[in-house]
């Protein structure tokens, strides 16, 4: 067999898709159009399924040419563009290397966990159709894990890096870099990032490959694919010397070579095999007749297990999804009920359904409006994105997110569509506002107002208070954002759990409202 | 190296304002040019033409740029950069206004020409859709952020009423020469935004101003040390309703005007006047007025009024 460039290949394409994955989720500069960053993400399986359901667009068939290449080779999704598959081989790579000096590294065969990860892929589904809740997916998807560690994680590090390096330059009296502020920190998601982080480190250093086959859905899918590939990873018998170096570079455990088999739906075409052999019988064959697999004796209980599983799991989601979210009797003065939600997302129930909580909006967003939320969508939107007007507010000329959710949670709009699209509404509290409270002037709501739904009308003496247009309001929160009253805000927007459309400004200005002219004079008036 | 070099710069300055105070009046017996800046006019309106041929002709009648920028010196300009608007929409200060600028401060031999302001929309954004980002680099000028609070530096405004410190943005404090150049437009919570109201985006807390009294802030802001150097009023296209930021380009009218002085008040007054209203009216020009900031009263001034 002549295959050795397999693994090396395999090397080479899957650092270079980290590397570009890793980027998008950090670059600052926006210098990757949305386009760009499609491409990137064509092929990672959640997002494009998603966004094929959602959006019907050919643009996100990805997941089927990775069904198609899972139907000859087998998993190859796993070991070259799977961002979570690679971070954890580059801990393997990193521990076996520092081990081999003391002893060699080896891994052995281990059986399958087939009950746990059907268990779990049929809990992803029921929850998903059943009761609308991602919540498995968002926290078991490999592409929506890696993406969370890396906004949550990598970004800060990158960040700092970079005004580490303006203030050197600043020292040198150059203006050349900036430094970039996060604005925001989420605690509870680079906690969870962080732990994440910690938990797939140590998975991979003593488990390798443990979690792709014992946990993940989208391992588990494209295994339930492979075991009828065109094509299979095969020991050659007549070849084999039983020296079981094959089976010793194994990271998914899947390589029995005292009985000369390899399990292929549990192999993630790592390709390590095929350099190992030293007689090079390990290598891709046609495989045609179907495998004389013995029946595990355990096949009845088997489905047993499933079916309480997926009892077990349907009363999980009732809790889940029924109990939670909109608890609209709690609310406090100047909060929205529900978390704000992009525009584009048209419903809060849309965004929840489809949001795998990546973060590449995140960080897509000019003006970090967009933070992961903690339990603002209740536990099954745990990290999804909200608008915090804390942090800032939505451009109004701004469509980044949209361009770039990869799964359709937030539907591409264009600019002229996004000006009408009210995600909530402004609501101004009286007593709390300066001019009232100080009677001094303030309009900093008024100000930031990009369709002049909020506007100073007069109040007392020249004094002026805001009162809001609902209908042209669009609730992108800038009023919000520039109040300076605390610890409760005089104006905030409360979120649409349906997104409205607005009127256009422009209208008003025709209709009732009558301003003092002002003339450009022919001579100067001093 | 900026706290540093400010303190050694202010310390030098001080060094200077004392030394006119105490030997003023030999100074002027000795002086062979006249001090700087002082040109034959307090103020000079242009009317009529395009912004930066109405710059050049009022530079020229304050005694030309080199009255104001001499070789080797380090220049900020301060534009109205704040809102993420089309230059027709006059929310910022007329790109082609600015060039001109940056161009006439490096032919007077400005050494480097800062650009910058603390913006409210997305600073990236404001910078390239305001056309300033693309005229200032044509012009050789540079542009930096005004939105990272590690530029800001910690001030005091002993005689502020209400506004007692601020964090000022350094290149405000270590420039040689600082020109304020605001567009004229109406504002909701101002009544109209000019020279003293621009200096809002070179300090970074603004919540505190607008939640404590933005025009005795905005007045008290005035007295600050630093003052501009010179003040260029953009009044070319000017905003007359929903301002500062508008909506639509129907929020603009044609004024084809522009206003410099020194003095940041007698120039506010001025455009205030231009737009039609009464100087007095309007609350922080007429504190800055009492304090003593500048003058609100154009008939004490030797204005030059240029029609193109």
């Amino acid at each position: 067999m002549r295959q050795k460039f397999l693994k090396k290949i395999r090397v080479i394409i899957s650092l270079v898709v980290f590397l570009f994955t890793i980027f998008i989720f950090i670059d600052f500069a926006h210098l990757f159009s949305s386009k760009v960053i499609h491409a990137i993400l064509f092929l990672q399986f959640v997002p494009s399924l998603l966004d094929f359901v959602n959006v019907l667009t050919f643009a996100a068939t990805g997941f089927i040419f990775i069904s198609l290449i899972t139907l000859l080779f087998g998993r190859v999704y796993c070991s070259f563009l799977c961002p979570l598959g690679v971070f954890q081989d580059i801990f393997i790579g990193i521990s076996s290397r520092i081990r081999k000096f003391k002893k060699g590294r080896r891994w052995k065969y281990t059986s399958s966990r087939h009950i746990l990860q059907y268990s779990i892929l049929a809990a992803s589904l029921v929850l998903l159709f059943l009761f609308r809740s991602l919540v498995f997916v968002n926290l078991l998807d490999p592409y929506s894990i890696s993406g969370k560690m890396f906004t949550n994680l990598f970004r800060p590090v990158y960040y700092m890096a970079n005004n580490l390096m303006a203030d050197v330059f600043k020292a040198f009296h150059s203006y050349a870099l900036y430094p970039i502020a996060l604005k925001h920190i989420s605690w509870p998601a680079v906690i969870f990032s962080g732990m994440l982080f910690i938990t797939f480190m140590l998975l991979s250093v003593f488990r390798t490959r443990w979690y792709c086959n014992a946990i993940c859905p989208v391992g588990t899918t494209l295994g339930l694919l492979s075991r009828v590939s065109l094509f299979k990873l095969r020991i050659d018998e007549a070849s084999c010397n039983a020296c079981g170096a094959c089976e010793r570079k194994c990271k998914a455990g899947c390589i029995d070579y005292r009985r000369n088999k390899i399990d292929f739906d549990r192999c993630v075409a790592c390709f390590n095999c095929i350099p190992a052999c030293p007689s090079g019988g390990v290598g891709y064959h046609l495989s045609l007749k179907k495998e004389n697999t013995p029946v595990t004796e355990s096949g009845k209980s088997r489905r047993n297990f499933l079916k309480t599983s997926v009892t077990g799991v349907a009363g999980l989601g009732t809790v889940l999804s029924v109990k939670k979210i909109f608890a609209a009797n709690e609310k406090t003065s100047s909060t929205s009920v529900s978390p704000v939600t992009p525009p584009g997302s048209v419903s809060i129930w849309h965004f929840r359904e489809t949001c795998t909580a990546c973060h590449l909006c995140i960080n897509a967003c000019p003006t970090k409006v967009l933070q992961p939320a903690f339990l603002e969508y209740g536990l099954s939107g745990l990290f999804q994105p909200r608008l915090d007007y804390h942090t800032e507010y939505c451009n109004f000329e701004c469509i980044r997110c949209s361009e770039v959710c990869p799964t359709g949670a937030i539907f591409p709009v264009t600019k002229e569509e996004k000006s009408t699209i009210q995600i909530g509404i402004s609501k101004f509290i009286k007593n709390l506002c300066v001019v009232v409270a100080n009677h001094t002037a303030c309009a900093a709501c008024s100000e930031h107002c990009p369709t002049k739904a909020v506007e100073m009308v007069p109040y007392l003496g020249d004094l002026k208070i805001p009162q809001i247009d609902e209908k042209i309001c669009v609730g992108c929160g800038a009023c919000e954002f520039a109040c300076p009253v605390r610890p409760e805000r005089s104006i905030y927007v409360e979120a649409h759990n349906y997104h409205h459309t607005a009127m256009k400004p422009l209208k008003k200005v025709e209709g009732e409202k009558k301003e003092k002219e002002v003339k450009p004079a022919d001579d100067f008036p001093f | 190296m900026n706290r540093r070099d400010f303190f050694r710069r202010s310390i030098v300055a001080g060094a200077a304002t004392g030394a006119s105070l105490v030997f003023g009046d030999f100074k002027k017996l000795l002086a062979n040019e006249p001090p700087q800046g002082k040109g034959p006019f307090d103020l000079v309106a242009v009317k009529g033409g395009e912004p930066g041929l109405m710059f050049d002709k009022a530079i020229e009648s304050m005694g030309g740029m080199k009255n104001f920028v001499k070789k080797g010196q380090t220049v900020v300009v301060k534009p109205n950069i704040g809102w993420d608007t089309s230059p027709e929409r006059a929310a910022n200060t007329n790109p082609l206004l600015v060039k001109r600028i940056v161009e006439q401060c490096y032919t007077a031999g400005a050494k480097d020409v800062y650009v910058f302001d603390n913006t409210c929309d997305d600073w990236e954004k404001c910078y390239e859709n305001s056309g300033i980002q693309k005229a200032v680099k044509d012009a050789n000028g540079k542009v930096v952020t005004g939105n990272s609070e590690g530029y800001y530096h910690e001030v005091e405004i002993p005689a502020g009423q209400k506004l007692k410190n601020a964090k000022v943005h350094e290149l405000v404090l270590n420039s040689d020469v600082f020109i304020n150049v605001p567009v004229l437009k109406a504002h909701s919570g101002s009544q109209l935004t000019m020279s003293m109201k621009n200096l809002m985006g070179i300090v970074w807390d603004r919540r505190y101003w607008h939640r404590t009294d933005l025009h005795q802030c905005i007045a008290d802001f005035a007295l600050f040390h630093k003052k501009p150097t010179l003040n260029v009023i953009d009044a070319y296209r000017v905003m007359t309703k929903r301002g500062p930021k508008g909506v639509s380009v129907e929020d603009v009218i044609l004024m084809k005007s522009l206003i410099i002085s020194r003095d940041m008040v007698a120039a506010d007054a001025a455009a205030a006047k231009l737009y039609g209203i009464e100087p007095e009216t309007i609350n922080y020009i007429k504190l800055a007025d009492q304090s003593k900031a500048g003058t609100m009263n154009l008939n004490s001034l030797s204005i030059n009024r240029i029609k193109l």
